[in-house]
């Protein structure tokens, strides 16, 4: 059966179990309390470069929430997306989408939550496929070891469409002056990369450095058929790959605390570059693979976060610490030594640091955050970080090397409420050293019949327009994300 | 010291023997009629209710639905219910600290005191968190209001605590201490919104106001009307007003 249809049914099979569940544990207070919310959107998103269509979603969002018993809760909720662009029409051809993409983002039925939420006076405990976020900051791709994103479409979207729900168990008590609250995920998720090239620039980068890596090896004076292949990794599912953490928050003199400790995995793959001889090669044709196997290896995770509230503002503070991360391409030593020559003693490739395998990073974040309010006319969110990488290991040449990075980002939202039925808003994010920005406007419209119960209808407008410098830009994963989208939305 | 000025001098005495017991009663005594006047307003420390928000705007009115969960005198937790919208919704309120939990953001995110809630409303009103523990209150005066004799209290925000408004004048029956209306201000004594408690009912035994209507005195025609349904006492653990639990259902 292909992968798409069990997929599928194994979602309607979740669901209809789910639904059930109330009934089926034989709660007394079962459907005493049943709540089911929808809603139906089209998105058609056009990319600027080539004037034409590329993605056309149709979503289906269903959200059924009962009361089970006394403080308990059961939480549904099923996500179907279906991408017409990506219908195998003749036309299909002229779009350039991959097989690859298309079986991964052509149809999709997924649970985005289920679980059971069950608070007591002591206890606030949670057990299911859950989504969670424990950044304390404006976007959720602050940290890059704690949630795990789906990024086929870059990233854009509301966090929750984007936060990849994992299986959990959560607990959460009192403890001193604050609470604490412990996590363990079985099965850990890495962020999801397009299969394929759908526009948004991950598989593209990962071409230009295959690429770029053949003809630095057959300038090299390598001559031998090269065949250049991505290999997906996967976070193993087994006792020892399991995450867990835990978290204490406090608040204080109207300042809020809190603190979190995670051992998990680089969602972000690790690219590993490996040159070895193929199956088949002969010694009158020599043939060998070049592979980029994407690997996410474990790691820890530590952060600290305040923020403070006033009348009209919120201030915020955030450090996060990341020690013992795998640089994003490495070499494999017998590569190396064919590249070296290309590349002499400089780490830099094609707009990637590249180290020799067993070369480690650690990396401290510190950020600041700052909201004020203005009116209803301006709002402004804003946050910027700095991020310092000792990198220690060795370069391609095979010297040592010890080294510090630095990067920033900084970003701002602006938002107008001037009007009942309007929302517009602005964001911008700017990256460096090497510089590149990105813009995002947005305009919402808001209609309903204003009955408490009426459906809801949503028309925005907007796009996002991304400008790199380098292409070693921290953006670019979205490099070439210069589009226009228009969503037709209905709650219900 | 001539005749006029002994006379001033005995004048003054008097009026100091007679005003210092009656100024003394009257400091005590606005507290106790704030304290009087908003066990009627409210049904207690730990209850639920729902509130149905009418908002009306240039003849167009915009109906909505909260559930609230109130905990002691700093904590309430209110609930978006309707439009579909904004289901899902939550806002925290915790002494002097406010938290948004939207569905769409996956977590909750602190907000400043003045975010508003809709139309003329604010959280704090949806919440009805008592005037009690977060303004002074100090007698203005007496008026008659439709017929009644009722105290005019002059109440003043106490630092750091989960308030809307920064001043609150406060009209209290002076026979039944029922609150009659509330007329808002900014710092700078500016009113902006006058409130009045409607619709008397019983609800925990207790004759209080089921309908608070919000006018706008900066723009007229703009009305916002709550009314609070269904109330129930209820103990509420802590948990639930914690910051990380707030998207919890």
């Amino acid at each position: 059966m292909p992968v798409p249809q069990t997929r599928f049914l194994t979602a309607i099979g979740i669901l209809f179990a789910g639904i059930l569940l109330p009934s089926a544990i034989g709660f007394d207070g079962a459907w005493a309390k049943v709540d089911l919310r929808g809603r139906a959107s089209q998105t058609a998103r056009y990319f600027l470069e080539d004037q034409r269509l590329r993605h056309q979603i149709t979503e289906v969002s269903l959200r059924q929430v009962a009361d089970i018993g006394e403080g308990m809760t059961s939480v549904i909720e099923g996500r179907f997306l279906y991408d017409s662009a990506l219908f195998p029409t003749p036309s299909i051809q002229f779009r350039h989408y991959s097989k690859e993409v298309r079986n991964d983002e052509g149809f999709e039925a997924e649970a985005r939550q289920i679980y059971v939420d069950w608070l007591s006076e002591k206890w606030a405990i949670k057990v299911g496929r859950i989504q969670f976020d424990w950044m304390d900051s404006l976007s959720p791709r602050t940290s890059d070891a704690v949630t795990a994103l789906d990024l086929r479409h870059g990233g854009f979207d509301n966090p929750s469409q984007i936060i990849e729900p994992v299986e959990a168990i959560s607990a959460n008590t009192s403890v001193g002056f604050g609470s604490a609250e412990f996590m363990i995920v079985p099965r850990g998720r890495h962020h999801r990369l397009p299969k394929g090239e759908n526009g948004y620039g991950y598989v593209e980068r990962v071409n230009g450095l295959l690429g770029g890596v053949q003809q630095a090896l057959v300038a090299s004076g390598v001559r031998r058929v090269i065949n250049p292949a991505l290999i997906s990794g996967q976070i193993p599912v087994d006792t020892t790959h399991a995450e867990y953490g835990g978290r204490y928050l406090m608040s204080a003199s109207g300042i809020d605390f809190s603190a979190f400790a995670w051992r998990g995995h680089q969602r972000t793959p690790s690219l590993e570059l490996t040159f070895d001889e193929a199956e088949g090669s002969s010694f009158d044709t020599e043939i060998w693979d070049l592979k980029a196997t994407e690997k996410y290896p474990q790691m820890s995770s530590y952060g600290v976060f305040a923020s403070l509230g006033g009348e009209a503002s919120v201030f915020r503070l955030f450090s996060l610490y990341e020690p013992g991360r795998t640089p994003s391409v490495l070499l494999q030593d017998e590569l190396a030594k064919y590249l070296s020559p290309a590349l002499g003693n400089s780490p830099g490739f094609l707009g990637d640091r590249v180290y020799r395998s067993g070369s480690i990073e650690d990396r401290l974040r510190g950020g600041l955050g700052f909201d004020y309010v203005f009116s209803k006319h301006l709002k402004i969110y804003s946050e910027g970080y700095v991020t310092v990488s000792q990198v220690t290991g060795r370069t391609p040449a095979g010297d040592s090397v010890e080294e510090a990075l630095r990067d920033h980002t900084a970003t701002m939202r602006l938002t107008n409420e001037s009007f009942d039925d309007l929302f517009i808003s602005c964001d911008t994010t700017i990256t460096g050293p090497k510089r590149s920005w990105l813009i995002s406007p947005d305009v919402t419209f808001e209609w309903r019949d204003k009955q408490p119960s009426a459906n809801t209808w949503k028309l925005s407008v907007g796009g996002w327009l991304v400008q790199s410098e380098s292409e070693q830009s921290a953006l670019q994963i979205l490099r070439g994300a210069r589009q226009v989208y228009m969503r037709l939305g209905a709650w219900f | 010291m001539n005749r006029r000025s002994k006379l001033l001098g005995i004048a003054f005495m008097m009026g100091l023997c007679i005003n210092i017991p009656a100024m003394a009663a009257e400091k005590v005594e606005a507290s106790v009629v704030l304290e009087k006047a908003e066990v009627i307003r409210n049904p207690g420390d730990n209850y639920s209710v729902e509130v149905d928000l009418s908002d009306t705007k240039d003849s167009k009115t915009d109906l909505r639905r909260y559930e609230t969960f109130v905990k002691g005198r700093d904590k309430a937790l209110v609930k978006f219910v309707e439009p579909a919208s904004e289901s899902g919704t939550r806002v925290l309120m915790t002494g002097p600290d406010m938290y948004v939990f939207v569905p769409t953001s996956a977590k909750p995110v602190r907000i400043s005191a003045n975010q508003k809630l809709t139309g003329n409303a604010a959280y704090g009103d949806v919440a009805r968190l008592s005037f009690v523990g977060n303004y002074s209150a100090k007698h203005k005066s007496v008026e008659k209001v439709d017929g009644r004799d009722t105290y005019v209290l002059e109440l003043t925000s106490i630092p750091e605590r989960p308030v809307t408004y920064d001043k609150i004048e406060y009209w209290v029956d002076v026979k039944t201490f029922k609150p009659v209306k509330a007329v808002y201000m900014t710092q700078s004594g500016k009113a902006i919104r006058e409130g009045t408690f409607e619709n008397f009912g019983e609800v925990f035994g207790v004759q209080r106001p089921r309908i608070f209507v919000l006018k706008n005195l900066l723009r007229a025609g703009h009305v916002t009307r709550l009314k609070f349904k269904n109330p129930k006492q209820k103990s509420f653990p802590d948990l639930m007003f914690e910051k990380q639990n707030l998207g919890r259902n």
